[in-house]
């Protein structure tokens, strides 16, 4: 259901000192329900890959194919709409609203999605249960702990039910027991949803727990 | 996200730093409350004065005079007037009975009063042995009836020794209440040209409200004024001039029928005023006074939307990672430029409406006591009257003003792309 096809990133394009080719020629097919774990080094272009497929930024060249649909020059209204209605995203630093409460954060992706003001309660409820946390759905994210935080950024990235989840370091932040937990938990959701799941990672051990792997080195996909 | 969505969540926004806010919104809330502060003294003139023009309902008479008298001429406004042989104190051009015989030929005109130079001073009027206040004489003509608000007494059959005075003057000479003073005398002190003083005794028949026509005049009977001339030196070059003719005429008459009258009255080289005339000058000042007033306020909110664009960059600034954040969520452009735009207008309506707020609180405790203290004397007045609909349009005006000048930092807002926010630590 996503493709990339021969997708090149080059930073300062116009500035011959400080470009930079982040991503070269990159090939890669994702299947619904697919759980891919895309490993690297840092600086290695992984995060830039990630954006590229979540639609967070645009390739200098190449196509991102979804659905066979090319949507790599979509205007940014489409690509705000893409990104709304396929993907969800957690990150290592998880970008929450601190001061807001766990049921806010979770119901942001909703209200942008425009789900009637009924199921966005019931939704967000569901995948703060989902992720364990509904006895903190009142809470301050800043009275959160490291692990909770990103169980929180889980319910916001599944509450929408979307086709596509991007977890950048989803464990980067957390020590190994809740590292484990988040892991766990992401598996189950892929389970339960059937949402495919692409996981960047410098960790190789988690990269490991994968069902499948790739690995990316200056920009270059290895294997 | 819906538009209510969008509502809410700007409205939250602008509450995240309530100190900021606060701050930025004091500014808007001083200048709407001098705005509607100044709307309200206008409005309260503008309502005063047409309100007495109805109360008044002289619709028949018109004062004619030798030159243009204005309220800006008396106000020390508009150019001089060319002095034409004899004039008042004022300097004013003065009629003569050549003009009396002219204005007596056009057949509109009913009847005239002719309105004589006073040619002799006030000195004060006492009562019993009190204390003295000086004043203006007026003379009493029975078609002035309607333009005097009675509280007390009766102005039918004035003989010569009766007098009639406002309610100010009874209340500085202490006679006691506006009932009580009916029939009770009091002193005039007059000083003629040829500074010979006088003093005669009247009694009190009548007692009115001072209006912005009738003013704090004291007055007497026509024929006793023309006595009081009498006195003078006859050979005067006083004598025989006037300051102004009264003319009436039919109460059916039509809008084109006066100004037709109006238009034979200047061809004869004279001017006509109506009632309506000198509200308009009298509310010309005010409106005069207005914009002065009117051009600070205007300066104040100009600063302080200056201040809402300062915030709201800040805020743009600080909310890098929020706004890219809700971007990578889905949130369009449209919807980031909307949310910052609408978070201004919510600055401006916040604001405006706290300074309609201030300025309506300010008018519940200043008309009273200006009611009370030093404009007691004047009747059915609210020196600050609030107008619903000119508060609604200031709102309304300042969050437009708000929304267009959100429009820099919302740019700004826009061009945040979601991976360039997520980087940033």
């Amino acid at each position: 259901m996503l493709e990339a096809k021969k997708l090149s990133k080059i930073f300062n394009q116009n500035n011959k000192q400080t470009s930079f080719q982040a991503l070269d020629s990159i090939n890669l097919k994702i299947q619904p329900s697919e759980i891919l774990a895309v490993v690297g080094k840092s600086g290695s272009g992984k995060s830039t890959l990630g954006h590229i497929l979540g639609c967070l930024d645009i390739p200098t060249s190449g196509s991102l194919l979804i659905d066979n649909q090319d949507v790599s020059r979509f205007s940014s209204k489409n690509l705000a709409r893409v990104r709304r209605d396929i993907f969800g995203y957690i990150f290592q630093q998880y970008y929450l609203l601190s001061n807001s409460t766990v049921l806010d954060n979770v119901l942001l992706p909703l209200k942008i999605s425009r789900y009637s003001r009924q199921s966005r309660l019931s939704l967000a409820k569901k995948a703060i249960a989902d992720v364990g946390l509904e006895d903190k759905i009142d809470a301050k994210i800043q009275n959160l702990s490291g692990g909770q935080k990103q169980r929180v950024a889980i319910a916001r990235a599944i509450v929408t039910e979307p086709k596509v989840i991007i977890a950048d370091e989803p464990t980067g932040a957390l020590d190994s027991v809740n590292a484990a937990n988040i892991f766990e938990l992401l598996l189950k959701l892929n389970q339960k949803q059937q949402t495919s799941l692409i996981i960047i990672t410098h960790d190789q051990e988690l990269a490991n727990k994968c069902p499948r792997k790739v690995t990316i080195s200056d920009g270059k996909l290895i294997n | 996200m819906t538009i209510l969505d969008l509502f809410k969540t700007a409205n939250s926004n602008i509450w995240k730093n309530k100190t900021r806010t606060v701050l930025t919104l004091l500014a808007i809330v001083i200048g709407v409350t001098t705005i509607i502060i100044n709307f309200s003294i206008g409005n309260g003139a503008n309502k005063y004065i047409v309100n007495l023009s109805n109360s008044l309902g002289q619709s028949n008479q018109l004062l004619v005079t030798a030159s243009e008298r204005s309220a800006a001429q008396s106000s020390g406004f508009g150019d001089p007037t060319e002095y034409a042989g004899s004039a008042d104190a004022l300097g004013r051009k003065l009629l003569d009975d050549t003009d009396l015989e002219k204005i007596k030929k056009i057949e509109e005109i009913t009847k005239i009063n002719t309105n004589p130079v006073n040619s002799i001073d006030t000195e004060y009027i006492q009562y019993e042995n009190g204390k003295k206040f000086i004043g203006t004489l007026v003379d009493y003509n029975q078609e002035d009836k309607e333009i005097y608000q009675l509280v007390s007494g009766s102005l039918d059959n004035l003989d010569k020794n009766d007098i009639i005075l406002p309610t100010s003057y009874i209340r500085v000479l202490d006679i006691g209440s506006n009932e009580e003073v009916i029939n009770q005398n009091v002193e005039l002190s007059f000083k003629t040209l040829n500074q010979e003083k006088l003093t005669r005794s009247y009694t009190i028949k009548a007692v009115f409200e001072p209006t912005i026509i009738t003013s704090q005049s004291i007055v007497l009977t026509r024929s006793e004024v023309e006595d009081l001339e009498k006195l003078n030196n006859p050979n005067s070059i006083l004598a025989g001039s006037y300051t102004s003719f009264t003319v009436y005429f039919n109460d059916d008459i039509s809008d084109s029928e006066l100004e037709k009258l109006r238009n034979k009255i200047s061809d004869l080289g004279l001017f006509s005023i109506t009632l309506e005339d000198i509200s308009q000058e009298v509310l010309g000042l005010v409106y005069t006074l207005q914009f002065g007033l009117g051009a600070f306020s205007v300066l104040i909110i100009i600063a302080s939307l200056f201040g809402v664009t300062n915030t709201l960059l800040m805020s743009v600034i600080e909310r890098t990672k929020e706004l890219g954040l809700m971007k990578a969520l889905g949130m369009t452009n449209w919807q980031v430029l909307s949310m910052i735009t609408l978070e201004s207008s919510l600055l401006g309506f916040w604001g405006s409406l706290a300074g309609v707020i201030v300025g309506w609180v300010i008018g519940l405790v200043v008309n009273p006591i200006l009611l009370n203290g030093p404009l007691q004397s004047i009747k059915d007045y609210t020196p600050l009257s609030f107008s619903f609909l000119g508060s609604a349009l200031t709102i309304l005006g300042i969050s437009v003003c708000c929304y267009i000048i959100a429009l820099l930092p919302a740019r700004r807002a826009v061009k945040i792309q979601p991976t360039q926010a997520l980087k940033e630590e």
